[in-house]
């Protein structure tokens, strides 16, 4: 179990106190657990991150891993307890895949940094764990920034640590890798009791999968809690919340407010009512969930998948959603 | 190359009459075994330590600092050596008269020991740099700016300098494989094996070194001890070369390039003996060219170094990257 107690983190500069992020951080971190940390840019996740893998010393507080400060544990100790995947770019030229996830055997190898039998099974399970064997011996230079946080991943796996922290491994994903990476690395949490800690702005994502999540902005005490609780506190809404973004507790996402083309009443239920909403609110209609009609307003009734619109006492019916949205734009 | 070495050189020797010399046999001209046992052997020596311990020094700035343009010279470590060595023969010599007028041998190590207090003390400063700021880039300008200041406190002390005293010190600025005498290759020998030795130790931090300072203390590296170390490895690899050859320029800073694009390796149990290999062979090959037969007088080490040096590095890289595009 890693634990913060009492933790300020940031940057001091002589006697500038504006380079502290976060004061008084009290969290902890368990095995077994997969947690999503989300929060707005520069919000100091990545400097959070850094402060309790043991790159950057917090500028007060303790952090312990098993009752042991880690800052005062050797780094070579320490290698084999916590490894970090970091979105700072590697510059590294003739190095393959391989050796970049071989790297993370180092903690384990002798004064040359040569490798065993073991710690080559240990990297090709890796690579294949992070999808990526078929790139064994391309050079890490060559490769997509998708490819290279997978190429970190690997190396964190291949580190074989209790604690793997990431910061942003799903960046340049494509979806499907995202939920791949997510999926491994939930896995390595469930199956492997690692405990994981991740950086992410897929909120929908982090809510579906993490276990926990520990939201974080400027200047506000840092909130964990389990997905659907904080979703539910709409504690989520605040964190986020701006003018025109809305986060929608239903279905945990967060909708684009651009009223400006006047409200519509919308009744009747079924995913094609839900669609319709989203088709509605996409094109700057306020929805309002009715069942009357107003003078003025035009009035949506969904019902069996057939969409009908009552506008100025006349009944328009349509079979798709690009009809009813033509229309729309006609009668204005 | 090292036979090239001995073959080859202003007066022509034949080929057998050298082979006898090494061997110990008895040669028609007494003056062939003086050229050979006191010029071109020391020389060709002198010339594979200085090249393989440049090589080895400039790819491990290079791999510290992350800087494909460090070296030991761009960091001004050659110039504290030269501001050190500049002390000692123009300034200290001052009192007692000309420096040149003092012993030969005594004078070569204080050269020496000046060269290397000269460089240490630069690298100390690099290293105080490297630990407070975390930007190369600060860490290079203030090097290269260590270099103009003391360049320009050399050029004080030479401007109070004695004749005799500047020329000697012009001349060593030069560069030359040729300063070290027999009696001392041992000592110059012993020096660039303990930093090459010491360079080998370090080849796993240096290899951790090349993800960053971040993933290097992730992976166990205890970074502050590891670039103390290979800051003093470097320091003690420049300043031998320095005292006994005078600032070598641009091998510390091609051979890592040379050895890179030719092992297509970034680890270092592969490219640091790569760079000492191929460091020993280009001092060789400038060596050759500097003493290239028809020529009456040797021509200074360091305007071959570079003329060499740079034209192979551009040749490289272009040869690389056009490849990268056909791929």
């Amino acid at each position: 179990m890693i634990e913060l107690n009492g933790v300020d983190i940031g940057y001091l500069t002589g006697h500038d106190k504006s380079g502290v992020l976060h004061q008084d951080i009290n969290l902890e971190l368990n095995l077994g657990e997969f947690v999503c940390m989300i929060g707005p840019n520069g919000a100091g996740k990545s400097t959070l991150i850094r402060t309790i893998s043991g790159l950057q010393k917090p500028l007060k507080g303790n952090i312990l891993l098993d009752n042991r400060n880690i800052y005062q544990t050797p780094p070579a100790f320490l290698a084999r307890l916590i490894s970090v995947a970091l979105t700072a770019m590697v510059e590294i030229s003739n190095a393959s895949v391989y050796d970049m996830v071989a790297y993370g055997r180092s903690p384990y190898t002798n004064f040359f940094g040569k490798l065993s039998k073991h710690d080559h099974v240990i990297i090709e399970k890796s690579l294949e764990s992070a999808g990526i064997a078929h790139l064994a011996s391309r050079k890490f230079d060559t490769l997509s920034d998708g490819e290279r946080q997978k190429v970190l991943i690997a190396k964190s796996l291949a580190q074989e640590t209790p604690f793997i922290f990431l910061d942003e491994p799903t960046a340049f994903l494509d979806f499907p890798g995202k939920v791949e990476i997510m999926q491994l690395l939930r896995e390595a949490a469930w199956i492997h009791g690692k405990s994981i800690l991740l950086i992410t702005h897929d909120i929908n994502l982090a809510i579906q999968f993490a276990d926990r999540l520990w939201l974080m902005a400027r200047h506000k005490p840092i909130i964990t809690g389990i997905p659907e609780d904080l979703v539910l506190t709409k504690k989520i809404g605040l964190f986020f919340d701006k003018e025109k973004i809305k986060f929608e507790v239903e279905h945990g996402n967060f909708i684009f407010e651009t009223n400006l083309k006047g409200k519509i009443i919308l009744s009747g239920q079924g995913i094609t009512h839900n669609w319709t909403a989203k088709a509605l609110r996409r094109k700057g209609f306020e929805v309002i969930a009715g069942s009357e009609v107003k003078s003025g307003v035009p009035f949506i009734h969904i019902s069996d998948g057939v969409i009908k619109l009552i506008f100025k006492e006349k009944t328009f019916c349509f079979n798709t959603i690009e009809e009813l949205i033509k229309l729309l734009d006609q009668l204005q | 190359m090292f036979v090239l070495n001995l073959l080859l050189g202003s007066v022509s020797i034949p080929v057998l009459q050298v082979v006898r010399t090494l061997f110990g046999m008895e040669v028609k001209d007494l003056s062939f075994v003086t050229i050979i046992l006191q010029s071109r052997l020391p020389m060709a020596i002198t010339a594979m330590l200085a090249g393989a311990a440049l090589g080895v020094a400039g790819l491990m700035m290079q791999t510290l600092f992350r800087n494909p343009l460090a070296g030991p010279s761009v960091l001004g470590v050659s110039s504290g050596a030269s501001l050190g060595v500049a002390l000692v023969m123009l300034f200290i010599a001052i009192p007692g008269g000309s420096f040149v007028a003092v012993s030969q041998i005594s004078g070569k190590y204080s050269v020496i020991i000046a060269a290397f207090v000269g460089s240490s003390i630069v690298l100390f400063i690099i290293s105080l740099l490297a630990s407070r700021f975390n930007s190369n880039t600060i860490i290079l300008i203030i090097g290269i700016m260590i270099a103009y200041a003391t360049s320009s406190l050399v050029g004080i002390l030479q401007f109070y300098s004695l004749k005799e005293d500047l020329q000697a010190f012009v001349i060593w600025g030069l560069g030359s494989f040729g300063n070290v005498p027999l009696s001392l290759i041992t000592t110059f020998a012993l020096l660039t094996a303990i930093g090459l030795t010491l360079s080998v130790l370090l080849i796993k931090p240096l290899n951790l070194f090349l993800l960053g300072e971040y993933y290097a203390i992730n992976l166990g590296l205890n970074t502050k001890k590891s670039r103390y170390w290979i800051l003093i490895t470097t320091g003690l690899l420049t300043a031998t070369v320095t005292a006994f050859c005078g600032p070598i320029a641009f091998l510390g800073l091609a051979v890592p390039h040379i050895a890179r694009t030719i092992f297509q390796t970034s680890d270092h149990r592969i490219i640091l003996p790569g760079s000492l290999l191929c460091g020993a062979l280009l001092a060789l090959v400038c060596n050759i060219i500097a003493r290239l037969p028809g020529i009456d007088s040797a021509l200074p080490i360091n305007a071959i170094t570079s003329l060499i040096g740079a034209p192979i590095v551009i040749w490289l890289l272009v040869k690389k990257n056009t490849m990268k595009i056909v791929d």
